[in-house]
C-alpha cells in the first residue's frame, strides 16, 4: 500500500517529542502542494497563512487540514466549484471550520470539487478536472474530489468533504483513503452551501480509521445555527472504535453483490467479510429489497431539493450577475444560464419538472414514499445486525472522460452509497486492498444504524488491521 | 422524449435562458433520466407515508430575540449586502420588473 505520510497520531507524537513543530509541518505541506497541485488540481486555493495556536490540549492542535470549497471561511472566497461564485466572499464561518479552528487545527486550503457537489468523478468543476494520485489518467471520484485526492497524495493530514449521495465515500474508495458520512443531523451544516438539504452531511477524509474517529469527535454535536442537528451528546468515538469483533453481527445484503459489480471489487470485499468472520464477527445474510429503487428515488428527491436550494443564485444578492440584462427577469435567466455548468443546469431542470404542477404526485411524492420503504428495509435489517457491509462503489477509479457523456452511467457509480443518504444512517468507506486486475484501491462500505458511528468505526478498524497484515505477508 | 415545448416550460419555471444547443442537450439528458426513474411505478406504495426527513425533529424554534451566537453587526451587514452587484446603502438594487417602452 501507499505511504500516506503524517496521520494525526504521528504528527502529534512528533510535536510532543520536539522533532517537529506545527509551523514546520504547515510549511512541509505547503511545499508538497506547490510541487504536486499542478498535476492533481486537488486544491482550488491555498491562500491561508499559519496561525500560532499555542500548545493547547486539543488533539488537533497544529494539524494541517483542507476544507471542501463549499464550506465557508469568513472573508475568503468559496466557489463550490462553480463559475457563478468565482468572486463570492464568505460572509461568515461555517460551524465545522469554527470548531476546527477553536481546536487549533491549521487550515491549508480549499479543495476543488464537482460544481455544487454534483458529480461522481471530479470532472465537473469550473476550475478543471481533479486527478487521482494513484493514476493521473483516472478520476479521483466525486464530488469531494480534491478532498480525497489531497489526503491520498499526502497534501494534508486530513480533510473535510460533504456527502449527499456518496460524495465522501465514493472518492475515498477510489483514492484508497478512509471516508465517513455521519448520521444525518450529527454534524452541523451551518455554512455548508446547501445542495439537497434532507441528504447533505459533512464528514472527514483521513488516512486511518482512528483519525476519522478523532475528526468526527471534533466536528460533531448539536448547533443552534442548524436546527436539523440532533440534541445528542458526542460519545468518545476512539473508545467505541477500540472494541473487538466478538459477537458483532455483520449483515451482508445479497442486493449489493448483483449485476454491475466488478469481479476485482467483489473479490476484495468478500475477503474483507471473511476477515471480519475470522475476528469473531457473526456473518448474517440480510435483505434490502427496495435497494433497486434507491437511485431512481435519489434522482427525484435530490434534484427537487437542488432546484429549490439553487434558486438563490439569481444574480441579485451575490455571485455572477449578467451585464447584458435589461429587465429583472433577464437578470435571473441570463445570470443562471451564464453562471451554471451543465450538471447543475440538468439537475435544476429535472427537479423543477418533478415539482411542477401536474407531475408532483407522480414523481416527488411517489419518490418520498419509496424512500420510506428504503428506510424500513434498513430498520428491519438493523433489528438483526449491528452493521451492513458491501462494496462502496461497483468499480475502481475509472478513466477521465469515460463516463462524462452519459449522466446515467455516471450516476450508477453511487448505487451502493445513495440508499444510505436516503435513510439518513451513517456509513464509512475503508480501503480493503487493491483490485487484482487494476492494482487500484477498493473501498469496503460499512453502514450503521442511526448514531452508531462508533460501531461502524470499530468494524472499519478491523478491516484496516486485516489489510495491513495481509500486505505485510505478501511483501 | 420530452418535447421542445415541455423543455421551454421547465426552463421558464427554473429561470434559465436556453440556447438551441442547451435545449437539445437537456431534452436528451432529462428524457434519459425520466425514463430510468419510471421504474418507481413498479414499487407498491399503497398505504405508505412519504419520508420527507429522517431525524423526526419537528418545529425546532428559537427564542425571538437578538442572538448572541450570530450577531448581525455593521461589518456582517456590509459583507452580505455589499456583495450585491448593485446596492444603495442598506438596500439591494434591482432592475425594473417590466420593460420600459
Amino acid at each position: 500500500m501507499k505511504d500516506f505520510g503524517y496521520t494525526i497520531a504521528s504528527a502529534r507524537e512528533a510535536f510532543l517529542s520536539g522533532t517537529l513543530t506545527p509551523e514546520r509541518l504547515f510549511e512541509h505541506y505547503q511545499r508538497r502542494i506547490a510541487e504536486q497541485n499542478g498535476t492533481l488540481n486537488a486544491y482550488r486555493s491555498v491562500d491561508f497563512s499559519y496561525a500560532d495556536h499555542g500548545r493547547d490540549a486539543s488533539i488537533l492542535a497544529g494539524i494541517p487540514y483542507a476544507l471542501k470549497d463549499n464550506m465557508l471561511v469568513g472573508g475568503t472566497i468559496a466557489t463550490a466549484g462553480s463559475k457563478i461564485l468565482e468572486r463570492y466572499v464568505s460572509a461568515y464561518d461555517s460551524t465545522v471550520y469554527a470548531k476546527l479552528r477553536s481546536g487549533g487545527a491549521q487550515l491549508l486550503g480549499k479543495t476543488n470539487m464537482d460544481e455544487f457537489a454534483m458529480g461522481s468523478s471530479g470532472e465537473n468543476s469550473a476550475y478543471g478536472v481533479v486527478r487521482n494520485p494513484w493514476d493521473t489518467d483516472r478520476v479521483p471520484g466525486g464530488s469531494s474530489a480534491g478532498s480525497a485526492a489531497a489526503v491520498a497524495a499526502d497534501l494534508c493530514v486530513f480533510s473535510l468533504g460533504s456527502d449527499t449521495g456518496g460524495s465522501i465515500r465514493q472518492p475515498a474508495a477510489m483514492c484508497g483513503v478512509v471516508g465517513l458520512k455521519p448520521t444525518y443531523g450529527r454534524v452541523s451544516r451551518h455554512g455548508l452551501m446547501a445542495m439537497a438539504s434532507s441528504l447533505d452531511q459533512i464528514g472527514p477524509f483521513t488516512k486511518t480509521v482512528e483519525d476519522a474517529a478523532l475528526v468526527l469527535g471534533a466536528i460533531a454535536g448539536p448547533d443552534p445555527l442548524d436546527s436539523t442537528t440532533v440534541p445528542h451528546d458526542v460519545p468518545d468515538y476512539v473508545a467505541e472504535m477500540n472494541g473487538d469483533m466478538t459477537g458483532v453481527r455483520v449483515g451482508v445484503p445479497k442486493e449489493y453483490f448483483g449485476e454491475g459489480l466488478s469481479a476485482e471489487v467483489r473479490e476484495r470485499v468478500e475477503g474483507g467479510i471473511r476477515a471480519l468472520e475470522r475476528a469473531g464477527a457473526e456473518i448474517v445474510e440480510v435483505s434490502l429489497p427496495h435497494s433497486a429503487y434507491a437511485l431512481a428515488v435519489y434522482y427525484i428527491v435530490q434534484p427537487s431539493e437542488v432546484s429549490a436550494n439553487l434558486a438563490r443564485y439569481d444574480g441579485i444578492r451575490y455571485g455572477h450577475s449578467a451585464s447584458d440584462a435589461d429587465t429583472l427577469l433577464e437578470v435571473y435567466t441570463k445570470s443562471r444560464a451564464q453562471g451554471f455548468g451543465p450538471e447543475p443546469l440538468r439537475r435544476i431542470m429535472l427537479g423543477t419538472y418533478a415539482l411542477s404542477a401536474g407531475y408532483f404526485d407522480a414523481y416527488y411524492l411517489r419518490a418520498q414514499k419509496v424512500r420510506a420503504l428504503i428506510r424500513q428495509d434498513f430498520d428491519r435489517a438493523f433489528e438483526r445486525v449491528d452493521v451492513i457491509v458491501g462494496p462502496t462503489s461497483p468499480t475502481v477509479a475509472f478513466k477521465i472522460g469515460e463516463k462524462s457523456d452519459d449522466p446515467l452511467a455516471m450516476y450508477l457509480s453511487d448505487i451502493y452509497t445513495v440508499p444510505v443518504n436516503l435513510a439518513g444512517v451513517p456509513a464509512l468507506s475503508v480501503p480493503c486492498g487493491l483490485g487484482a486486475a487494476s492494482g487500484l484501491p477498493v473501498g469496503f462500505h460499512i453502514i450503521g444504524d442511526m448514531f452508531r458511528e462508533g460501531m461502524v468505526l470499530r468494524v472499519a478498524r478491523h478491516i484496516e488491521h486485516a489489510v495491513r497484515e495481509s500486505s505485510e505477508h505478501t511483501h | 422524449m420530452l418535447t421542445d415545448a415541455e423543455v421551454n416550460h421547465i426552463a421558464k419555471l427554473a429561470r434559465i435562458e436556453l440556447t438551441d444547443a442547451l435545449r437539445e442537450r437537456m431534452k436528451k439528458d432529462l428524457s434519459s433520466v425520466l425514463e430510468y426513474v419510471a421504474l418507481l411505478e413498479k414499487a407498491d406504495t399503497a398505504g405508505v407515508e412519504p419520508l420527507y426527513q429522517v431525524t423526526g425533529l419537528q418545529n425546532q424554534t428559537r427564542p425571538d430575540e437578538r442572538r448572541a451566537d450570530f450577531p448581525m453587526d455593521a461589518a456582517l451587514f456590509e459583507r452580505l449586502v455589499g456583495q450585491a452587484p448593485a446596492h444603495d446603502g442598506r438596500l439591494v438594487k434591482v432592475k425594473a420588473v417590466k420593460r420600459t417602452t
